[in-house]
């Protein structure tokens, strides 16, 4: 196993490398860079271009990169050269954030939809199955964003329950319960914005399990549906879901870009939209690039888990 | 399982009673919300976005505040006099000031300042203290009196020496090989009304009062500009009064404000909103279908249908904005006339061409602006095609010729002195987005920078204005004015002075009521 992890870890490393260069190609790629976005007419052109010169994009793109390059492997992130900020300091400032907002919510998200897609799976075609079958068309169809505002209008401003910005009341950094208020909003809406797409997947996934032989023997001797259901169909419809788990893993780099917007939640996803606006290409590689590790990350605790739970897959490798 | 159920519910109820109560801001701490985080790098040469800006002027002291030739708001100078050749500036400084470290402020500082301005190629302003190979000189001639001597003149050297330049202190940063990326700069040394406290990444920047500010403490011990990334929430915030004052960007967002909670106000921001003609399309050559389409535009209802009331906008006829003390109104402002509108069509050569009209996309005035041209011209004749584009990607356009578009919508915040817009309208002028190049034109911009004569030079620009109004290459739409909102609780807002880009001139002068 520890071989197998070794080499998956080492495979990485290209791809890491492919990922980057495709990355900062398209920003190169673009026809204008950040110094243009942060010109204004009365800036004489011989300052833009001294402008491009201290922050080396007059260099040729394989120079800028190998730049970057060099800094990454070094463990220097760089600064902003939109706000000058150390991109290191601002991404260690919003990760946790987001960790915080976005990991609670989505295990909130998958043990509900973990349930729902068991029931209406194990019951097709049923009342049970087509409320659920509603719920999450609806919710499919109905964007994030409306939601957040809809919550925000009548518990955070009709209703005054809930605090409409940020992470904090200003003055109460520290106090637990204060930040609990402030994440109740966006991790409720983070919540149903990932619960439709889960249950169906989990739903589907129940209903294929059920067609399976062993389900039919199962029936054949007798056993009682819940039995089926929580000591055999359980286990395999859980499987394909460490895949979806493993595959999430790089929002927690990534932020909800719209969610934190709405509620000015200092995390990653806004820092990185401005970013992209702006084509700070510091920040933008930065935060690229940890989402890179994380896809691949992902990846390889899902094979780990796949490998753990059942056997027959570490047998085959 | 009932039990368990209220325990929850009245443990739920603990937590939320407390803080809900104390969700609303104390009436000692003032809360600005801002669209962006102006990062903790805040250095006087290097700022130039409006929300590092804002911070700056929180942090820091400007020698003066030039809004015009009589009206002159003096900070760290006290004083000053112009040479009888307008080339050497004499500053008198303040005395008794001193740096939020306990440090006096001195002559020093301010030639300390201003000299890496004009050695720095990429400061903020550095071009306008530059003639060439040769630049302007700072020199201290005693600890409270400095000099400024210009290699040529400038008639907008006083607006260039007071506009975005704050004192830096010379005993923080002195042999530091580079002033921005430095890390004294989150530990900022002023002489402004507020020193920081507290900045947080991405969620606030908080201040305290300087009790030592030269023109006394501020009335508000706590300053904080909150970073507020959604416009809809944070004016249910600043509602709630979570947040005392915010910029309202869509003139349709003021009506829906609580009036019992919120005020708005409405302040010219000197910002001229433009449809401009791109001379190096193949299509606007001629001069009759420019001045067909200008004629078939109906100013009044075009900015009444952009920002509904007409207390958030004055109709602009000028390249200058209306509160410019050179503007003139004696220029042909193409007042609506479909009669005008067609003969000038009718003497346009072969086929009238399809315009293209390249705009910012989800920007919501410019989209109904783009609109309403639309319909206004199609009812004349002329069709037009519309092109929304990414912001970035439309001003790059506008600083090459090309053939992708025809017209543009655009808007420019420029300086108080007309020489400061040559830049826009001259044949050589960096931002020239129109491709114009016109002798008559180019011959006022330079006569009006190098003319000494008051009365001279104000003939000399209003003749500029004419001409450029005569050339039918931009149909100045709006002087739009900018929104502030703030809770009814803030006072002095007069006081503060609602000013371009950093909001408030004042910020010592708000009060609670």
């Amino acid at each position: 196993m520890a071989r197998y992890i070794v080499k998956r870890i080492l495979q990485a490393i290209p791809l890491l490398l492919v990922i980057s260069i495709i990355c900062f190609g398209l920003i190169q790629m673009a026809p204008f860079d950040v110094i243009d976005t942060i010109a204004t007419p009365d800036m004489a052109p011989e300052v833009r271009e001294a402008l491009k010169v201290k922050y080396g994009l007059d260099q040729p793109a394989h120079i800028q990169y190998l730049n970057w390059l060099r800094r990454m492997v070094t463990g220097n992130l760089g600064y902003s050269i939109v706000t000058h900020q150390s991109v290191a300091f601002d991404l260690a400032a919003r990760l946790p954030n987001t960790v915080l907002l976005i990991l609670p919510s989505y295990l909130l998200a998958l043990a509900i939809s973990i349930v729902l897609g068991l029931v209406a799976g194990s019951r097709r075609g049923g009342r049970a199955d087509r409320i659920i079958d509603t719920l999450y068309s609806v919710g499919m169809a109905t964007p994030t964003f409306w939601i957040a505002m809809m919550l925000l209008y009548v518990f955070g401003y009709k209703l005054s329950i809930f605090p409409i910005l940020g992470m904090h009341t200003l003055g109460q950094d520290n106090s637990l319960p204060d930040l609990l208020m402030h994440l109740v909003l966006p991790t409720v809406v983070l919540t149903l914005g990932d619960l439709p797409g889960t249950v169906r997947f989990v739903r589907s996934s129940t209903i294929s399990q059920y067609t399976e032989d062993y389900v039919m023997v199962q029936k054949a001797f007798g056993s009682s549906r819940a039995a089926i259901l929580f000591r055999h169909v359980i286990k395999n419809v859980l499987l394909p879901v460490i895949t979806l788990v493993g595959m999430s893993l790089p929002r927690l780099v990534t932020g909800a870009f719209i969610t934190e917007s709405i509620f000015s939640w200092p995390g990653v996803g806004t820092y990185f939209i401005t970013a992209i606006r702006s084509f700070d290409y510091p920040v933008i590689m930065s935060v690229m690039f940890f989402s890179s590790v994380m896809v691949i990350l992902g990846n390889l605790l899902a094979d780990i888990c796949y490998c753990l739970v059942d056997p027959r897959i570490q047998t085959m490798r | 399982m009932k039990r368990l159920f209220s325990l929850i519910v009245v443990l739920a109820l603990a937590l939320v009673l407390p803080v809900s109560a104390m969700a609303s801001a104390d009436n000692d701490t003032f809360i600005y919300g801002i669209g962006g985080d102006p990062g903790n790098d805040i250095n006087t040469i290097s700022t130039s976005g409006r929300y590092d800006l804002t911070a700056e002027r929180i942090l820091y002291s400007p020698l003066f505040n030039y809004y015009g030739p009589d009206d002159i708001e003096y900070r760290l100078a006290e004083s000053f006099e112009v040479s009888e050749d307008g080339l050497t500036l004499t500053v008198h400084l303040r005395q008794g000031v001193v740096w939020s470290d306990g440090e006096p402020f001195t002559a020093d500082d301010v030639v300390f300042t201003y000299q890496k301005i004009i050695d720095t190629d990429y400061a903020n302003g550095h071009d306008s203290f530059v003639f060439g190979d040769e630049k302007v000189t700072v020199e201290k001639i005693d600890d409270y009196t400095v000099t400024f001597t210009t290699p040529v003149f400038s008639a907008a050297l006083l607006e260039n020496i007071g506009a975005e330049h704050y004192i830096m202190a010379k005993h923080i940063y002195e042999g530091d090989e580079t002033l921005d990326n430095n890390p004294k700069n989150a530990t900022p040394v002023g002489t402004g009304p507020y020193v920081l406290d507290e900045y947080v990444a991405g969620q606030y920047m908080k201040f305290t009062a300087n009790e030592n500010y030269f023109l006394g403490a501020p009335k508000i011990g706590t300053l904080i500009l909150q970073f507020v990334n959604d416009q809809t929430s944070a004016m249910l915030a600043l509602q709630k009064g979570e947040i005392n004052a915010l910029v309202i960007d869509n003139t349709g967002d003021a009506a829906d404000l609580d009036e019992n909670a919120v005020t708005v106000y409405a302040y010219p921001e000197d910002r001229v909103g433009y449809l401009l003609f791109n001379l190096s399309s193949s299509r606007t050559g001629d001069i009759n279908l420019r001045k067909a389409v200008f004629f078939a535009l109906n100013r009044t209802e075009l900015n009444m249908g952009t920002y509904l009331s007409e207390d958030y906008y004055v109709d602009a006829v000028s390249f200058l904005p209306y509160s410019n003390p050179y503007v003139t109104t004696d220029v042909e402002d193409y007042a609506y006339s479909a009669e005008k509108s067609a003969e000038y069509l009718a003497q346009v050569e072969g086929e009238i061409p399809t315009l293209r009209l390249a705009y910012t996309a989800n920007n919501v005035t410019q989209e109904t602006q783009a609109l309403i041209v639309q319909q206004q011209l199609k009812a004349a004749g002329i069709n037009l095609e519309l092109k929304a584009m990414d912001g970035t990607a439309l001003v790059n356009l506008w600083y090459e010729p090309n053939d992708e578009y025809d017209l543009s919508i655009g808007g420019y915040i420029m300086g108080i002195d007309p020489g400061s817009y040559a830049s826009l309208f001259v044949s050589d002028g960096s931002a020239n987005f129109y491709n114009l190049s016109d002798e008559e034109l180019d011959g006022y911009f330079a006569a009006g920078s190098v003319e000494t004569d008051e009365a001279a030079r104000l003939e000399i620009y209003q003749n500029a204005q004419r001409r450029l109004a005569d050339l039918a290459v931009q149909y100045p739409m709006v002087t739009n004015l900018r929104l502030l909102a703030m809770t009814n609780d803030v006072g002095g807002s007069d006081e503060a002075r609602l000013i371009p880009i950093y909001t408030f001139s004042n910020f010592d002068q708000l009060y609670f009521k």
